[in-house]
């Protein structure tokens, strides 16, 4: 029993001398990253190049590490972030932010490079955060949906929305 | 069998009921959810959104049963029924289907979202698909101010607001419009809301049509917030709050229900006006004067030192203050020695307070709480309007003169949570409220009898009322013995009245008046009982401490016996007069003040100290009921203001005025109060002491608290370590006792699926009944007592051929600390002097026009209003105005129109 197992071992160890080498020359060979990668975390925007976050707090509640934090401005229609930060030396990865986002601002990109030697600078603001484009929701326009007023978006201007009802009219 | 329970099976399960109940309040408060939305423990049932849906049957065989709504159901012995079954299940679910075919997609960016009651109801009813492919209907919102934002789109036709605002609250300019798909709840064109009670939309309506204006500006969910215990300190009813803060800056403050105070309502002054403590009035670290008109910051420490070396002399007295918390107080009193100590109020507040307090602590008068006010089946208010004073004692006695007498209901069968028939049957059957003041009230309009009389008319109405019920109270002919007999006619027929008072505009003499009244109604037989309205927050508190009055603590410093004055958490210049106030700040050789806020006081100070407010500290409050209330430190940040009684102990002991040792910790401090002042030995038994263990606190910081290791990271990425209270029962981090409904403690009101402010009916013994928990407070005085003897009437002012100035307070403007807050500092009108159309027409007046009122040696500017109901002779002066110096009143003098500016 031993002597056939030991055999058997030898001679898978011995086969392995003609398969394809795993290795990976990295930094000088880049590894395929799939786009759906859960990478560095960015803030995107919407198709109209403003921004996509909306301060809903929804990342932050759902982070199981609270490494995010952030403050709506005082603006009462069109809600933003004032500041946004995310702390990177805390950060998991798990991509949870991205899935409780609302509006698809919040996306975890393929890349992983961020090692620093001071902690500190593994603390991200908003102007580090937030990209040009759309990510990989490209047509998502959060305030183009909802009813509030934003932009020049009136009453009854978003998507499916009937014009303003005059509530003084007799009609039923 | 026991008539005050019957038993009900709900899908299999045994719960008891009271009878009377509705299915939907006996289900809530067996712990079986049923949603909805229309109905609300205070409101009653309308029936309208029909989503509270169960099945009846009709007996053991039956096994179709119909459905009927819980809410417009009555419980009966025996009654079988269910809230699963698959057939009103997905009746549930079809009602909610289309509540949500116009509900727009906003919760994101919606304040109300993560303590919406309409997405709980959703969660549920567990309806999760969307099927309705067709336009949503849209509004265009309205300003309705700087308190409430309105955003109609979300509206859910539920009808909780215009119930509230017109029903409950007595609001004219809010309604609904439209019919059918279209209906609009606002106004008929955009402008502020005009009731004070307002800001209650936001917790009542179940979605978020109404958002908290000044908290939308600095938002946070309510999961990120800290929510601590607090008192409401704008006025002397103490209704409990809920203060929310984060990150060192208050939020916001919510209802914290309390079912023998405020129930589920607070007024806008405590809602919105606790904003002072963000304010540019914030007096921060301590400063001193160098010489002349310089003053430069200094060190707390140093400070400290300061005042320590200026507590090393004699003719050291301190000046205490109605505002500040009894542990302050007596902080000070103790530093500075009893007979050193003064109260910080002027002569008439003081005689009011002090009448108030013999009535209450050595006669044993019997104090109705707001609860038995609003239950009571008559109520009588004499002297103040209660709106201005203490806006929620006057909703509650709203609800008493809104509300069908018991005998109406009874006779027509009709249960009080019925709406509707209820209210039907109100009408020429009201409970009787009746009111006698010198001025129009808020009140009048649901008032049986409403009459304005001057200041000794109405003292001697109620001796001559007291006197007309018991021959032997001293007795008084009334001006006006009609009146006087249906007044006494309607009291007699009531089994529990209560007499409201207010000593602002009558003085001490209406208190007695009053309290005559109460004893012959009890010599009479019925369970009369007293409530007298105070001006402030800890007014009874300071009241105990017995203290002389500020013209004693002026007088001392102009006759030199007085040189060091340490005043606390108090704006003199509110209370005296300026000229007798300067004389006396230039004696002494130094005025130290302690404060939150920036005041002339603190203005005129040598060295002035920013302490923490109440949210600041661990306080405790005494209510006008004589109810000592806790409020917890409620705001945590590293720079925080030291408390009062702290920095006095600290300086008292390096002055060696106190013993080493003394007050080492919070509870070591009520323990000496309560041995130096007797009356005040329930303050112990406010709330629990702090465990000794951590885990044992109840956190602060709720569950889902988020950004704990990104908040400081622009600072510095390595956490500080969390904020500390060890004199406080409750834990400061995310960590402690599971919330529980049977806790002595609980910091606020959250269980599992209900997230909105509907969750206390988790936490209610049953709906609207008392919490589970207790902690309502500690009455100190207990009332009990008929047989005390009745007092004689003191001799009235006489009649002057000057104007008499009546203080008049407003809701919002005359209370100094919510003044300070901008959302309120915008609802404020004008300071103003009204007259009655004969005397305005005599002095050649008219509204808007501009007068100089001269008072003593004080002149002061005001705008003239009209008001038919005021006597003649009489004005009424808006007081309390910020940056206004206080006032002799009542007082006479004189009018003169400023010529040259009509405007």
């Amino acid at each position: 029993m031993f002597i056939t197992s030991a055999i058997r071992t030898l001679w898978l160890t011995f086969l392995h001398l003609f398969h394809k080498t795993e290795t990976v020359q990295y930094p000088e060979q880049k590894p395929y990253l799939a786009p759906r990668y859960r990478g560095r975390i960015v803030l995107t925007r919407d198709p109209d190049g403003e921004e996509r976050c909306v301060s809903c707090y929804l990342c932050a509640a759902v982070c199981p590490v609270d490494c995010i934090s952030l403050q709506k401005t005082s603006e009462p229609d069109k809600w933003t972030p004032e500041h946004f930060r995310i702390n990177f030396s805390r950060c998991i990865f798990c991509g949870f932010c991205e899935e409780a986002c609302p509006t698809s601002a919040i996306q975890l990109i393929p890349d992983f490079e961020m090692s620093e030697f001071v902690r500190q600078n593994l603390v991200y603001e908003k102007e580090n955060l937030l990209i040009a484009g759309t990510g990989k929701v490209p047509d998502y326009n959060f305030y183009r949906v909802a009813g509030v007023t934003a932009f020049d978006k009136e009453k009854g201007m978003a998507l499916n929305e009937a014009a303003p009802v005059d509530p003084r009219g007799l009609m039923p | 069998m026991d008539l005050n329970h019957l038993d009900l099976t709900v899908d299999q399960i045994i719960i008891t009921a009271r009878p009377g109940q509705n299915i939907l309040e006996a289900c809530l408060s067996a712990q079986q959810d049923i949603p909805y939305f229309c109905w609300h423990p205070a409101l009653g049932s309308v029936g309208a959104c029909r989503q509270c849906a169960v099945k009846v049957f009709s007996g053991p065989e039956d096994q179709t049963g119909q459905i009927v709504m819980a809410c417009m159901t009555p419980v009966t012995p025996g009654m079988r029924l269910s809230i699963a079954d698959p057939a009103v299940a997905q009746f549930r679910d079809r009602v909610i289907e289309f509540v949500l075919t116009n509900h727009p997609h906003d919760c994101p960016v919606c304040e109300v979202g993560g303590e919406c009651h309409l997405q709980d109801m959703t969660a549920l009813v567990k309806h999760d698909e969307r099927r309705y492919r067709f336009t949503k209907r849209t509004h265009l919102n309205q300003n309705l101010g700087p308190f409430i934002r309105h955003e109609m789109n979300r509206c859910i036709g539920c009808y909780r607001c215009a119930r509230f605002y017109r029903d409950y609250a007595g609001g004219r300019d809010f309604g609904v419009f439209g019919s059918n798909r279209n209906i609009y709840f606002g106004r008929a064109e955009s402008g502020t809301l005009e009731s004070e009670f307002a800001g209650n939309l936001v917790e009542v309506c179940p979605t978020g049509v109404f958002v908290d204006k000044p908290f939308s500006a600095r938002f946070r969910r309510k999961w990120d917030m800290r929510a601590t215990p607090s008192i409401c300190p704008h006025c002397a009813v103490g209704c409990n709050i809920t203060v929310q803060e984060r990150e060192g800056e208050f939020r916001r403050v919510t209802n914290r229900y309390n079912e023998t105070l405020n129930g589920y309502f607070l007024c806008d002054r405590g809602r919105f006006g606790t904003g002072f403590l963000e304010s540019d009035a914030r007096l921060r670290g301590a400063k001193r004067r160098q010489d002349g008109n310089t003053t430069v910051a200094i060190e707390l420490a140093e400070a400290r030192a300061d005042l320590a070396a200026r507590l090393n002399h004699d003719g050291v007295i301190g000046i205490g203050s109605p505002r500040a918390s009894l542990e302050a107080n007596f902080a000070l009193r103790a530093v500075v020695g009893a007979d050193h100590f003064y109260a910080g109020v002027s002569d008439q507040d003081a005689a009011v307070l002090d009448t108030a307090i013999r009535l209450m602590r050595d006669h044993a008068m019997p104090i109705a709480s707001l609860a038995d006010t609003e239950n009571a089946d008559a109520a009588l208010i004499l002297g103040d309007d209660p709106s201005d004073i203490a806006p929620r004692l006057a909703l509650s006695l709203r609800q008493l003169g809104q509300r069908a007498t018991t005998e109406t209901l009874a006779a027509r069968q009709i249960p009080a949570w019925n709406d509707t028939p209820a209210r039907l049957a109100a009408e020429g059957h009201r409970t009787p409220l009746m009111i006698a003041t010198p001025m129009a009230t808020r009140l009048d309009d649901c008032a049986a009898i409403s009459r304005h009389l001057t200041p000794n008319a109405i003292i001697a109405l109620a001796f001559a009322l007291a006197h007309r019920l018991d021959d032997t109270a001293p007795g008084v002919a009334s001006d006006d013995p009609v009146l006087a007999g249906q007044i006494a006619g309607l009291l007699c027929h009531a089994a529990s009245p209560v007499i409201v008072v207010g000593g602002n505009t009558c003085g001490s003499a209406l208190l007695l008046g009053a309290a005559n009244l109460v004893i012959a109604l009890r010599r009479a037989g019925s369970a009369a009982r007293l409530l007298i309205m105070l001006p402030e927050v800890n007014s009874v508190g300071l009241g105990l401490l017995a203290a002389k009055p500020l013209s004693a603590a002026l007088a001392a410093m102009t006759a030199g016996t007085a040189k060091r004055v340490i005043v606390l958490e108090n704006d003199l210049h509110r209370r005296a007069e300026v000229e007798a106030l300067e004389w006396a700040f230039a004696t002494v050789d130094s005025l130290c003040v302690l404060d939150h806020i920036e005041t002339p006081t603190t203005g005129a100070a040598d060295l002035a100290i920013g302490v923490g407010s109440f949210a600041d500290s661990d306080c405790t409050f005494v209510n006008l009921e004589g109810r000592a209330q806790r409020g917890f430190k409620a705001i945590f940040s590293p720079a925080e203001p030291p408390q009062s009684w702290q920095v006095l102990r600290d300086a008292g002991l390096d002055a060696g005025r106190i013993a080493s040792g003394s007050w080492h910790n919070h509870a070591a401090l009520i323990e000496a109060i309560t041995i130096a002042i007797p009356s005040l030995a329930g303050c112990t038994q406010v709330w629990p002491d702090a465990p000794y263990d951590d885990m044992q606190r109840p956190a602060t910081l709720p569950h889902r608290y988020s950004g704990r290791t990104a908040v400081n990271a622009d600072r510095n990425v390595r956490e500080p370590k969390p904020f500390a209270n060890p004199d406080s029962p409750l834990g400061t981090t995310m960590e402690g006792a599971v919330l529980r409904a049977d806790s002595a403690l609980v910091p606020y009101f959250w269980s599992p699926g209900w997230n909105s402010a509907q969750a206390v009916n988790k936490y209610q013994s049953s709906i609207g009944g008392q919490l589970a928990s207790g902690g309502a407070g500690i009455l100190l005085f207990g009332g009990s007592a008929g047989h005390t003897g009745y007092f004689p009437m003191p001799p009235l002012v006489p009649p002057s051929d000057q104007t008499v100035f009546l203080p008049v307070t407003r809701v919002f403007g005359s209370e100094e600390l919510s003044a300070l807050s901008p959302a309120v500092a915008a609802r404020m009108s004008a300071p103003s002097v009204s007259l009655n159309p004969q005397e305005a027409a005599r002095l050649a007046l008219t509204a808007g026009d501009r007068v100089d009122c001269t008072i003593g040696t004080t002149v002061v500017s005001r705008v003239v209003s009209i008001e038919a109901g005021l006597a003649n002779g009489i004005a009424g002066l808006t007081i309390g105005f910020p940056g206004e110096a206080g006032l002799n009143l009542p007082g006479v003098g004189d009018i003169h129109a400023v010529s040259g500016d009509p405007s």
